[in-house]
């Protein structure tokens, strides 16, 4: 391999130097500086041959053959980086130079949204876990004795004569409340119990603007040592605030449910007129939204907790019902239409 | 049920003004639906004596009256001519209004007139039009009607618990109101002059089943004059929502609201045999109701009969042929107490729900009878000039008497979440009549209270702790959190259906809710056979509407239902999902199974067109990739399509959905017939998930997979095949050969035409290789390719395409 003389070698690395020179200045891509790279200093390039024959060479001619090729070697390098960065620029700068409509149609890729269903499950859902709650569920056929009789609704109950229950069965209503969903989970449970269970219920309604015969409900249980009516009035402050924003205020007032005593129905401050009166409140700036109380003694001791031990409270609402006032909703309807145009605004 | 404001007032002495009454009662457990304010149409009407009548100089039809309205005397002209001198009739003065007209002095043919006279319709206290008010003698010359009448007053619209009947009267609201406003409740005598027969000889009455008619109280009233009811009642029977009938059975009514017992009065010649027997129906038999319904009744039902024949529905309504007539003479006034949940059941099976059966399916105090029918009874007497017959039927052979509860005191303060003490609870116990009877000597700390027997809601401590709550006011309570040590989360279930939405919603689809229900009928359009499962259903037995008559069996009606409603409304690309129950009865157990599915349609554009990108279909392989992504998020693999023989698909678009050896789902476009039958002019393309299978699958742990540094060797490959090559099939000898280091196998292009030959197609696809232990020479990707190839070729005839 070594037949060639030094001087060879000293020509063959002017030569080299030269043409890859001229070469460098007359590419135009960087492409092109890569392959001028690749051919003199490359794995295979012809400088980097030279340097690899060296140890072939008499002792004395190495050092400027070394010299000589390394020298070409930073040249070459130089003068490709320096022409490259030229390049580089010169392509910014165009780059630089475009100019597009920005006012244009974007191109999207696709988004579905949650029915607001779920949303408000959702929302609500999150709230109770934080504070300490579990979600229960269970069926939405239930036995008559699930839906009433464990509920201290037993059969000629006038509550019964309240709520229209859609039957399957006279013996196996459509449940009504998601109630029962509760007592399945103390039969199975012990106390301390921190439920929540929201689910679809039916009732024998017409749909209107208010009523239908399939909505959500989401109910609310605790069992525990020591739970009191301030328990629970605390609870649902806290759900309020995050549902409707701090600061809203909450009442409860006497009423009437089988399966809680004392019972209490729950308003929240009118988020349209922030309480001062409204045609949306009948004017006493507070509204309805969910009835609560603490758990009935029959009902804790008909699932084997003992009432003198344990007390609770629980709380039920219409999903649907604080989906309308909080995003202003009049119409009930349009939860079960499934309008896109519905659908894709929240 | 309604109440007005002033009505309250004279039966309980508070100082509340309406405002003040209404969140005073709604605070302690009356709930007051609206407060409305009733005006008079009239004002400055007052009451006048006519003093003389005159004719009308200039005209026959006219009269010239001279009127004594107390401060001054008017002449005024009238033209209608039931008016004698002496008579008290309605003068609208000159300054006031009626129905919004002003009353001025006028000229009427040549005579002045000082104002009007006027007939009941228009003031809105009767129908008679031609004829001038005749008031009755309880009036006084000078009175303003509308003050003197109450007219202008707040009525209360309240809604009554279904556990306190005894508020469904307006005595038991005015106890509620003593208690809350430390006031006394004023009830209104009764003193019965009685003279004449004995009740006991004119009248006999068996009651037959006890069970049913616990108390049954009648007195009768002879001789009576039948006269317009007086003026106040037709005004507050009209304010509470009672159309007024006549003075008989407006006293009956008004007695009821004042009481909150359902009283019935019969014309006591219409009873024939002059004998009452209550007893059950016998089958067949049939009643006249007042209303003018004939209707059927059942051995179930109780009736109130005469001899013969049934002259009410015991509780719920009366007989027409033994109602109250102008005519009538003597009068049969019931006063009874019934079985609750007999009434409750008759007037559900009736559906006949009335003021009395709303009130008996309640359950009222049966001691209460013999109040109401007294009062009743004097009424009658006063208002008709009626004398009442001697004595009382009063059959009660299980009289009720008080009962006791024993309260913890200390217990209340825990329950209620307050700190009060036990003289305070005394009191309010006391406010509400329930006496404290004794408190238990040794600890002084249980309290016995006694219960009126109208209070039947009272019979245990809790419900008295209700009262110290109530009346104690909520507002009192101090909210505090519980503090408790239990952690809150979604189980894993509720995980994976949260984030399945998501992943929906990630992809482009909107979340429905559709009803539960269905309709039968929606089989046949799914085309499905006469023995298909899903026809399965459970039927409502009482459905709202005709539509909805069973529970759901399958997600895919609701689905195309909804696609059809947006397709109609103008969506061009309806991409949609619901997450919900089907219902299928299960033998052996009571109730149905309901597995959670998720059903997905898509139909139209997926991408509308855009300056920069073409319109997009949707098809079977969109649908295909968003069950690909569904599984990539559970870290479900190894997925298999099978081809689908299902009545409501497209028999070449469909496939069945496998993991492992379990049946995931279906997917597919549906059949073109089914497409037609549920009016959609556009394919749509269904997809329906077991989601417990997607639950079940999901991979509950994942392990990191080392991540591969050194780089990868791509190829691209061509092959010519026979049309019916599966891609499966490909990608199975792709994946065999290719082994560990094949990395990814990407389809790219599926060519048919002129290029190659009739009957084959060109599949050009991506091989990306990695190998873990190093880097991959040209010459280690080569021999795998080549490997690759020869199995093409020898499993299937591939050629390579150049
Ligand atoms: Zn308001």
């Amino acid at each position: 391999m070594i037949e060639k003389g030094n001087d060879r070698y000293i020509k063959d690395i002017e030569k080299y130097l030269k043409d890859s020179l001229i070469e460098t200045d007359k590419a135009s891509t960087i492409d092109e500086l890569e392959k001028i790279y690749y051919q003199y200093l490359g794995r295979k390039g012809k400088i980097t041959y030279i340097l690899r024959s060296l140890s072939s060479l008499p002792k004395d001619k190495r050092p400027l053959v070394g010299k000589k090729a390394n020298e070409a070697s930073k040249r070459i390098e130089k003068f490709v980086n320096e022409k490259k960065n030229n390049l580089k620029k010169k392509v910014v700068e165009k780059v630089l130079k475009e100019e597009i409509d920005i006012t244009l149609p974007g191109r999207q890729l696709q988004l579905g949204k949650l029915h607001l269903i779920t949303k408000t499950i959702n929302e609500i859902v999150d709230i109770f876990i934080g504070m300490g709650y579990k979600v229960a569920e269970g069926p939405e056929v239930e036995s008559d004795y699930y839906n009433f009789e464990a509920l201290n609704i037993p059969p000629d109950h006038p509550a019964r004569t309240l709520q229209d229950t859609l039957f399957i069965t006279d013996k196996m209503p459509l449940r009504t409340h998601t109630s029962p969903v509760q007592i399945r989970f103390m039969e199975r449970n012990k106390p301390p119990i921190y439920i929540i269970s929201p689910g679809r219920v039916y009732r024998r309604d017409n749909i209107d603007p208010t009523h239908s015969p399939v909505f959500t409900q989401f109910e609310g249980l605790v069992v525990d040592r020591g739970i009191s009516m301030a328990h629970l009035k605390a609870t649902l402050e806290v759900f309020a605030e995050k549902v409707f924003g701090e600061g809203t205020k909450v009442r409860l007032l006497p009423s009437y449910f089988p399966y809680t005593e004392p019972s209490a129905e729950v308003l929240v401050q009118c988020q349209e007129c922030m309480g001062k009166g409204c045609s949306v409140c009948t004017r006493s700036g507070w509204i309805e939204i969910l009835g609560s109380g603490m758990v009935h003694p029959y009902v804790l001791e008909n699932v084997g907790i003992d009432s003198e031990e344990y007390t609770g409270f629980a709380f039920g609402m219409g999903v649907e019902r604080i989906a309308m006032l909080k995003y202003k909703i009049s119409d009930m309807r349009l939860f079960f239409e499934n309008d896109l145009r519905f659908l894709k605004q929240f | 049920m309604k109440i007005p404001y002033k009505w309250l007032k004279k039966y309980v002495d508070f100082d509340l003004l309406p405002q003040k009454l209404s969140e005073a009662l709604n605070v302690s457990g009356t709930r007051v639906e609206t407060v409305t304010l009733r005006k008079a149409t009239f004002n400055n009407v007052l009451v006048g004596k006519i003093l003389k009548i005159k004719s009308h100089p200039n005209s026959e039809k006219l009269l010239l009256c001279e009127v004594d309205i107390g401060k001054e005397k008017l002449s005024i002209v009238c033209g209608a001519h039931n008016i004698k001198e002496g008579d008290l009739v309605p003068v609208a003065v000159v300054g006031s209004k009626i129905k919004n007209q002003n009353i001025n002095k006028r000229e009427v043919k040549g005579i002045n007139s000082q104002g009007m006279l006027c007939s009941s319709i228009e003031l809105d206290l009767g129908e008679e039009e031609d004829t001038i008010l005749i008031l009755d003698n309880t009036f006084e010359i000078g009175q303003d009607l509308a003050d003197i009448l109450e007219i202008n007053d707040y009525i209360y619209d309240l809604e009554i618990t279904p556990i306190r009947p005894d508020c469904l009267g307006v005595i038991g609201i005015a106890r509620e109101v003593a208690a809350f406003s430390n006031s006394s409740l004023k009830i209104p005598q009764v003193i019965l002059e009685e003279k004449g027969l004995k009740i006991d000889d004119i009248v006999e009455v068996i009651v037959e089943d006890k069970k049913l008619c616990p108390r049954y109280s009648i007195k009768i009233v002879d001789d009576i004059k039948m006269k317009k009811t007086p003026l106040w009642m037709q005004v507050l029977l009209k304010s509470i929502g009672i159309r007024p009938i006549n003075c008989v059975a407006d006293i009956s009514n008004f007695v009821m609201w004042e009481t909150g017992q359902p009283l019935h009065i019969f014309d006591f010649e219409k009873i024939g045999g002059k004998k009452v027997v209550i007893r059950k129906a016998k089958e067949g038999e049939k009643i006249l109701n007042l209303d003018g319904n004939l209707r059927n009744l059942d051995s179930s039902m109780l009736v109130i009969a005469d001899k013969e024949y049934p002259i009410a529905i015991a509780g719920v309504m009366g007989g027409l042929e033994s109602e109250v007539t102008y005519s009538t003479k003597r009068v049969l006034i019931e006063s009874a107490n019934f079985n609750q949940a007999n009434i409750m059941r008759t007037s559900k099976k009736l559906r006949l729900r009335t003021e009395a059966s709303n009130r008996f399916e309640k359950g009222l105090d049966p001691n209460s009878t013999i109040f109401a029918l007294n009062r009743c009874a004097q009424l009658i007497k006063n208002y008709t000039e009626g004398n009442i017959i001697k004595g009382v039927i009063d059959i009660y052979l299980d009289p009720v008497s008080q009962w006791s509860v024993k309260l913890r005191p200390e217990r209340a303060n825990k329950i209620i979440g307050i700190d009060i003490k036990q003289k305070r609870m005394e009191e309010i116990l006391n406010s509400l009549e329930l006496k404290v009877k004794k408190i238990e000597e040794v600890s002084r700390k249980v309290i016995e209270v006694q219960i009126p027997t109208f209070r039947t809601d009272l019979r245990s401590e809790i419900d008295l702790i209700e009262e110290v709550a109530r009346i104690h006011n909520f507002d009192n309570i101090q909210a505090i959190l519980p503090v408790h040590s239990q952690k809150g989360e979604l189980n894993r279930e509720q995980n994976i259906v949260r984030n399945l939405k998501n992943v929906m919603i990630s992809q482009g689809f909107y979340e429905v809710w559709n009803f539960s229900f269905d309709h039968p009928k929606s089989f046949d359009l799914l085309r499905l056979d006469e023995k298909d499962q899903l026809r399965n259903a459970m039927e409502l037995q009482n459905p709202i509407t005709k539509e909805h008559t069973i529970m759901r069996t399958t997600l895919i009606p609701g689905l195309l239902n909804t696609v059809r409603i947006n397709l109609f409304r103008g969506e061009t690309g309806i991409y949609i999902f619901e997450l919900a129950k089907k219902f299928s009865p299960k033998e052996g157990q009571f109730l149905p199974d309901e597995p959670l599915y998720l059903g997905v349609a898509a139909c139209g554009l997926i991408k509308q067109s855009h300056w920069l990108e073409k319109a997009e279909e949707v098809d079977f392989y969109l649908i295909k990739g968003l069950l690909e992504k569904i599984c990539e998020s559970l870290y479900i693999k190894d997925l298999k399509f099978l081809p689908l023989s299902h009545p409501s698909f497209h028999p070449g678009k469909s496939a069945k959905i496998l993991i492992g050896n379990k049946e995931l789902g279906i997917l597919g476009q549906i059949h073109p017939e089914v497409q037609n039958n549920f009016n959609l002019d556009k394919p749509v393309y269904i997809m329906e998930l077991d989601c417990n299978i997607l639950i079940e699958e999901s991979q509950k742990c994942m392990y990191f997979q080392e991540i591969i540094k050194h780089p990868k060797s791509a190829i691209d490959l061509a092959i010519v095949v026979d049309e019916q090559v599966s891609w499966s099939q490909i990608s199975d000898i792709v994946k065999e050969e290719g082994g560990k280091k094949l990395e990814e196998l990407r389809l790219f292009d599926i060519y048919r035409g002129d290029q190659i030959e009739k009957g084959k197609k060109s599949m050009a696809f991506n091989l990306s290789f990695r190998d873990p232990k190093g880097s991959l020479t040209d010459r280690e990707v080569n021999i795998i390719t080549n490997r690759i190839i020869k199995a093409l070729k020898e499993k299937i005839s591939a050629k390579l395409r150049e």
